[in-house]
């Protein structure tokens, strides 16, 4: 969870926005507009689409902050919003896609991260990262899911917990899978092992 | 002593979230099973390296809009319930209109009158039927579960 900044008042925003203040929501996006970002993309996987649904999340917050329960932290409550956004979005995109006969999901194949490296890195460094990104995606979407909110979108376990609806000993074994399956991956392609990896 | 119970406090381990009961449980068995040192090492090497990698980041641009583009949808999003609500007002004129003066009138030829009740019905039974179908997909769309 990112820190807090000097003067932000999450509680009290929401407090506004309840009372129907429209300006009250600018401080909300504007402290949660990347990590809103970051989520999308991990779901659509295209950065103009995911620009798209985090801005249509926010909105819906708008719209329904009057059934949003105060005592409970914003941010699990904001992350099934842009979840379930994200969800409808893919399914109409789907829908389409079989419409008009398209088989190739062109989304699927769109890469998540930039691999870059320093010029004091090596090639081979850079060669590591892009094979890791590229079995980030290879992960079962729950696990993949799960990874991305741990690893970038740095969710505590309570937080991931309450935002999916799982227990927190769900939470772990899910985290499990998805880093033996990463590890498996990484160990298939450098068959000297994980030691040399780094 | 089974690794399966430790396996889930490695992860802990890892993320920063074990309590100090399971951390020292999971050093005690760490210090006697070498496969679960190397396995915690390893997944310990994957989020080091995870650290590394960048979500594709949008043009800056974009973020500078991107307050902007919200603050405008919302207020045409209004704009479109002003738009809506004349519409629905103007289209039941018309038709108690169209009614009184054309279908009901005995003065219309009746083919003429034929054809603005089909019309007229034809229209409502479109209407109740895109109606009908957003608000069971609004009333039913659950997202939960849902595989890509």
């Amino acid at each position: 969870m990112p820190e807090k900044e000097i003067g932000w008042d999450e509680k009290g925003c929401i407090e506004q926005l309840q009372k129907g203040n429209k300006d009250a929501l600018a401080p909300l996006v504007e402290f949660y507009r990347k990590r809103a970002y970051n989520i999308a993309l991990g779901f659509v996987r295209n950065p103009e689409d995911a620009l798209e649904m985090s801005q249509l999340a926010f909105i819906k917050v708008y719209r329904s902050i009057r059934h949003f329960d105060g005592q409970r932290a914003f941010f699990p409550w904001f992350y099934q919003i842009l979840r379930n956004t994200c969800f409808n979005f893919l399914q109409k995109k789907k829908k389409l896609k079989e419409e008009s006969l398209e088989e190739a999901d062109s989304s699927g194949s769109e890469s998540l991260f930039t691999i870059s490296r320093t010029p004091e890195e090596d090639f081979r460094i850079g060669e590591q990262r892009r094979l890791l990104a590229e079995a980030i995606q290879q992960l079962k979407p729950k696990e993949r899911e799960i990874l991305l909110m741990q690893h970038f979108h740095q969710m505590s376990y309570s937080e991931i917990a309450e935002s999916l609806g799982i227990p927190i000993g769900t939470v772990m074994s899910r985290l499990y899978q998805a880093r033996s399956a990463l590890r498996e991956y990484l160990e298939r392609h450098y068959p000297s092992g994980l030691k040399h990896v780094m | 002593m089974s690794c399966d119970p430790f396996k889930l406090s490695m992860m802990a381990k890892i993320d920063g979230e074990l309590g100090r009961d399971e951390e020292a449980a999971l050093q005690a068995h760490l210090a006697a099973c070498s496969p679960c040192r190397e396995e915690l090492a390893s997944h310990q090497r994957i989020k080091e390296m995870t650290s590394f990698l960048r979500l594709r980041q949008p043009e800056d641009r974009d973020w500078e809009q991107y307050w902007s583009r919200i603050h405008n949808r919302l207020e045409r999003n209004l704009a479109w319930i002003f738009v809506s609500a004349g519409a629905v007002l103007l289209a039941g004129f018309l038709t108690f209109w169209l009614l009184e003066q054309f279908v009901l009138s005995a003065a219309v030829p009746w083919a003429l009158r034929l054809g603005g009740t089909l019309l007229i019905a034809g229209l409502l039974l479109l209407f109740v039927s895109v109606w009908r179908e957003r608000w069971s997909l609004r009333k039913t769309d659950r997202y939960e579960g849902i595989i890509r």
